[in-house]
Protein backbone atom coordinates (compact mmCIF):
# COMPACT_ATOMS: atom_id res chain seq x y z
CA UNK A 1 0.00 0.00 0.00
CA UNK A 2 1.25 3.21 -1.02
CA UNK A 3 1.63 5.86 1.56
CA UNK A 4 0.97 9.38 1.38
CA UNK A 5 3.10 12.36 3.42
CA UNK A 6 0.38 14.38 5.18
CA UNK A 7 1.69 16.01 8.44
CA UNK A 8 4.61 15.01 10.84
CA UNK A 9 4.36 11.75 13.03
CA UNK A 10 4.40 11.38 16.96
CA UNK A 11 7.65 9.28 16.25
CA UNK A 12 9.32 11.96 13.90
CA UNK A 13 8.78 14.41 16.61
CA UNK A 14 9.83 12.30 19.61
CA UNK A 15 13.25 11.48 17.10
CA UNK A 16 13.33 15.28 16.98
CA UNK A 17 12.70 15.91 20.50
CA UNK A 18 15.56 13.48 21.20
CA UNK A 19 18.04 15.01 18.60
CA UNK A 20 17.68 18.57 20.40
CA UNK A 21 18.31 16.57 24.03
CA UNK A 22 21.34 15.07 22.57
CA UNK A 23 22.35 17.75 21.02
CA UNK A 24 22.99 16.44 18.06
CA UNK A 25 21.86 17.54 14.10
CA UNK A 26 19.22 15.07 11.95
CA UNK A 27 21.31 12.85 9.35
CA UNK A 28 19.70 14.30 6.01
CA UNK A 29 21.98 12.86 4.18
CA UNK A 30 19.60 9.83 2.64
CA UNK A 31 17.32 13.23 1.67
CA UNK A 32 17.74 14.60 -2.24
CA UNK A 33 20.32 17.57 -2.12
CA UNK A 34 17.47 19.73 -3.30
CA UNK A 35 15.27 18.78 -0.23
CA UNK A 36 17.79 19.30 2.33
CA UNK A 37 18.55 22.84 0.81
CA UNK A 38 15.06 23.51 0.84
CA UNK A 39 14.57 22.52 4.38
CA UNK A 40 17.67 24.25 5.69
CA UNK A 41 17.14 27.18 3.60
CA UNK A 42 13.74 27.17 5.27
CA UNK A 43 13.24 29.77 8.40
CA UNK A 44 10.11 30.49 9.91
CA UNK A 45 9.68 33.44 11.40
CA UNK A 46 8.29 34.12 15.60
CA UNK A 47 4.58 34.85 13.50
CA UNK A 48 4.67 31.87 11.94
CA UNK A 49 5.39 30.00 14.29
CA UNK A 50 3.40 31.05 16.98
CA UNK A 51 0.32 31.36 14.16
CA UNK A 52 0.66 27.30 13.69
CA UNK A 53 0.84 27.24 17.35
CA UNK A 54 -2.83 29.10 17.66
CA UNK A 55 -4.18 26.77 14.95
CA UNK A 56 -3.07 23.81 16.88
CA UNK A 57 -4.25 24.81 20.10
CA UNK A 58 -7.79 26.07 18.60
CA UNK A 59 -7.71 22.65 16.94
CA UNK A 60 -7.99 20.79 20.18
CA UNK B 1 -5.16 31.21 30.00
CA UNK B 2 -3.55 27.59 31.02
CA UNK B 3 -3.27 27.18 35.03
CA UNK B 4 1.02 26.66 33.92
CA UNK B 5 1.25 30.74 32.49
CA UNK B 6 -0.95 31.90 35.48
CA UNK B 7 1.35 30.51 38.06
CA UNK B 8 4.32 31.56 36.37
CA UNK B 9 2.83 35.23 36.06
CA UNK B 10 1.98 35.13 39.66
CA UNK B 11 5.47 33.67 40.88
CA UNK B 12 7.02 36.66 38.86
CA UNK B 13 5.38 39.21 39.33
CA UNK B 14 8.36 41.04 41.16
CA UNK B 15 10.14 41.62 38.04
CA UNK B 16 8.76 41.53 34.09
CA UNK B 17 10.70 38.57 32.49
CA UNK B 18 7.68 36.60 31.72
CA UNK B 19 5.40 39.29 30.58
CA UNK B 20 7.70 40.75 28.37
CA UNK B 21 9.19 37.37 27.44
CA UNK B 22 5.74 36.19 26.91
CA UNK B 23 3.08 38.20 24.87
CA UNK B 24 0.10 36.09 24.58
CA UNK B 25 -1.25 32.65 25.65
CA UNK B 26 -0.18 31.73 21.46
CA UNK B 27 3.43 33.21 22.17
CA UNK B 28 5.11 29.83 21.54
CA UNK B 29 8.55 31.39 20.36
CA UNK B 30 7.65 33.50 23.78
CA UNK B 31 7.22 30.87 25.96
CA UNK B 32 10.51 29.05 24.47
CA UNK B 33 12.08 32.21 24.98
CA UNK B 34 11.19 32.25 28.65
CA UNK B 35 12.53 28.24 28.94
CA UNK B 36 15.99 29.58 28.02
CA UNK B 37 15.82 32.32 29.66
CA UNK B 38 15.18 30.18 32.89
CA UNK B 39 17.50 27.77 32.06
CA UNK B 40 20.14 30.75 32.30
CA UNK B 41 18.29 31.85 35.53
CA UNK B 42 18.89 27.96 36.70
CA UNK B 43 22.91 28.05 35.57
CA UNK B 44 23.65 31.64 36.86
CA UNK B 45 22.43 30.61 40.26
CA UNK B 46 24.64 27.24 40.45
CA UNK B 47 27.62 29.40 39.72
CA UNK B 48 27.08 31.52 42.37
CA UNK B 49 26.11 28.93 44.89
CA UNK B 50 29.71 26.96 43.45
CA UNK B 51 31.67 30.28 43.51
CA UNK B 52 30.41 31.86 46.73
CA UNK B 53 29.23 28.36 48.82
CA UNK B 54 25.79 30.16 49.44
CA UNK B 55 22.32 30.67 47.77
CA UNK B 56 21.97 34.21 46.57
CA UNK B 57 19.91 36.65 48.33
CA UNK B 58 16.74 38.46 46.95
CA UNK B 59 18.87 41.30 45.89
CA UNK B 60 21.46 39.44 44.12
CA UNK B 61 18.61 37.83 42.37
CA UNK B 62 16.93 40.80 41.66
CA UNK B 63 20.50 42.07 39.58
CA UNK B 64 20.15 38.76 37.76
CA UNK B 65 17.04 39.99 36.82
CA UNK B 66 17.80 43.36 36.17
CA UNK B 67 20.57 42.27 33.56
CA UNK B 68 18.49 40.09 31.75
CA UNK B 69 15.28 42.45 31.70
CA UNK B 70 16.86 44.93 29.43
CA UNK B 71 15.12 44.94 25.51
CA UNK B 72 18.04 43.72 24.10
CA UNK B 73 18.84 40.69 26.27
CA UNK B 74 14.74 40.31 25.92
CA UNK B 75 15.08 40.08 22.14
CA UNK B 76 18.66 37.78 22.62
CA UNK B 77 16.05 35.44 24.32
CA UNK B 78 13.47 35.34 21.14
CA UNK B 79 15.74 35.37 19.03
CA UNK B 80 17.52 32.39 20.18
CA UNK B 81 14.23 30.50 20.79
CA UNK B 82 13.18 30.94 17.38
CA UNK B 83 16.35 29.41 16.05
CA UNK B 84 15.93 26.57 18.47
CA UNK B 85 11.82 26.23 16.94
CA UNK B 86 14.02 26.15 13.68
CA UNK B 87 16.18 23.85 14.48
CA UNK B 88 13.18 21.19 16.01
CA UNK B 89 11.09 21.70 12.87
CA UNK B 90 14.01 21.19 10.67
CA UNK B 91 14.97 18.16 12.60
CA UNK B 92 11.26 16.64 12.75
CA UNK B 93 11.19 17.55 9.06
CA UNK B 94 14.17 15.38 8.10
CA UNK B 95 12.99 12.59 10.38
CA UNK B 96 9.56 12.38 8.80
CA UNK B 97 10.90 13.01 5.36
CA UNK B 98 13.62 9.76 5.88
CA UNK B 99 11.01 7.85 7.25
CA UNK B 100 8.55 8.71 4.23
CA UNK B 101 11.22 7.59 2.06
CA UNK B 102 11.86 4.29 3.78
CA UNK B 103 8.22 3.97 3.47
CA UNK B 104 8.00 4.31 -0.40
CA UNK B 105 11.10 1.99 -0.86
CA UNK B 106 9.74 -1.25 0.96
CA UNK B 107 6.41 -0.31 -0.21
CA UNK B 108 8.44 -0.49 -3.71
CA UNK B 109 9.94 -3.62 -2.58
CA UNK B 110 6.86 -5.28 -1.66
CA UNK B 111 5.24 -4.20 -5.25
CA UNK B 112 8.40 -5.84 -7.29
CA UNK B 113 8.49 -9.04 -5.02
CA UNK B 114 4.87 -9.53 -5.66
CA UNK B 115 5.31 -9.07 -9.17
CA UNK B 116 7.98 -11.49 -9.59
CA UNK B 117 5.70 -14.21 -7.41
CA UNK B 118 2.61 -13.51 -9.70
CA UNK B 119 4.95 -13.86 -12.89
CA UNK B 120 6.52 -17.16 -11.47
CA UNK B 121 3.49 -18.47 -10.92
CA UNK B 122 1.79 -17.73 -14.73
CA UNK B 123 4.96 -19.22 -16.04
CA UNK B 124 4.21 -22.46 -14.08
CA UNK B 125 0.57 -22.74 -14.88
CA UNK B 126 1.61 -21.59 -18.36
CA UNK B 127 4.31 -24.85 -18.31
CA UNK B 128 1.74 -27.40 -17.17
CA UNK B 129 -0.56 -26.26 -19.85
CA UNK B 130 1.97 -26.53 -22.82
CA UNK B 131 2.73 -30.26 -21.63
CA UNK B 132 -0.92 -31.57 -21.51
CA UNK B 133 -1.02 -29.86 -25.05
CA UNK B 134 2.21 -31.71 -25.94
CA UNK B 135 0.41 -34.76 -24.81
CA UNK B 136 -2.50 -35.11 -26.10
CA UNK B 137 -1.18 -34.00 -30.00
CA UNK B 138 1.27 -37.26 -29.46
CA UNK B 139 -0.63 -39.54 -28.04
CA UNK B 140 -2.91 -38.80 -30.98
CA UNK B 141 0.23 -39.20 -33.20
CA UNK B 142 0.75 -42.75 -31.93
CA UNK B 143 -3.20 -43.66 -32.37
CA UNK B 144 -3.39 -42.97 -35.69
CA UNK B 145 0.22 -44.21 -36.16
CA UNK B 146 -1.83 -47.95 -34.31
CA UNK B 147 -4.88 -47.54 -36.89
CA UNK B 148 -2.77 -47.21 -40.45
CA UNK B 149 -0.69 -50.05 -38.96
CA UNK B 150 -3.95 -52.55 -38.27
CA UNK B 151 -5.35 -51.19 -41.89
CA UNK B 152 -2.19 -52.44 -43.24
CA UNK B 153 -2.25 -55.05 -41.55
CA UNK B 154 -6.13 -56.46 -42.40
CA UNK B 155 -6.40 -55.10 -45.82
CA UNK B 156 -5.09 -58.40 -47.51
CA UNK B 157 -7.12 -60.04 -45.18
CA UNK B 158 -9.88 -62.59 -47.23
CA UNK B 159 -12.18 -62.96 -44.26
CA UNK B 160 -12.12 -58.74 -44.08
CA UNK B 161 -12.62 -58.28 -47.30
CA UNK B 162 -15.87 -60.36 -47.42
CA UNK B 163 -17.22 -58.28 -44.27
CA UNK B 164 -16.28 -55.45 -45.85
CA UNK B 165 -18.04 -55.50 -48.78
CA UNK B 166 -21.08 -57.59 -47.19
CA UNK B 167 -21.33 -54.30 -45.09
CA UNK B 168 -20.76 -52.21 -48.42
CA UNK B 169 -23.52 -54.02 -49.78
CA UNK B 170 -25.62 -53.59 -46.90
CA UNK B 171 -25.34 -49.95 -46.60
CA UNK B 172 -26.20 -49.26 -50.25
CA UNK B 173 -29.40 -51.16 -50.38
Amino acid sequence: MKMMFRSVSLASIRKANQNMIDGKKSDASGLPVSIQQDILNRRYSAQEINSAYARAVSKG
Amino acid sequence: MPELLVRAKYSMSKHQTFTKLVTSDTDFVGMVAYTIYKNEKLDWIGKFKEKNQREPNANEIEQFNLSTDSELKIQHFRDLAEDRVNDFIDSATIAELTEYKTRLRDDAIIQSTNSLANASKKGFLHGVSENVLAGIIGAGIVTLFQIGIWLYQVKDNPEFKKQAAEQIQQTAN
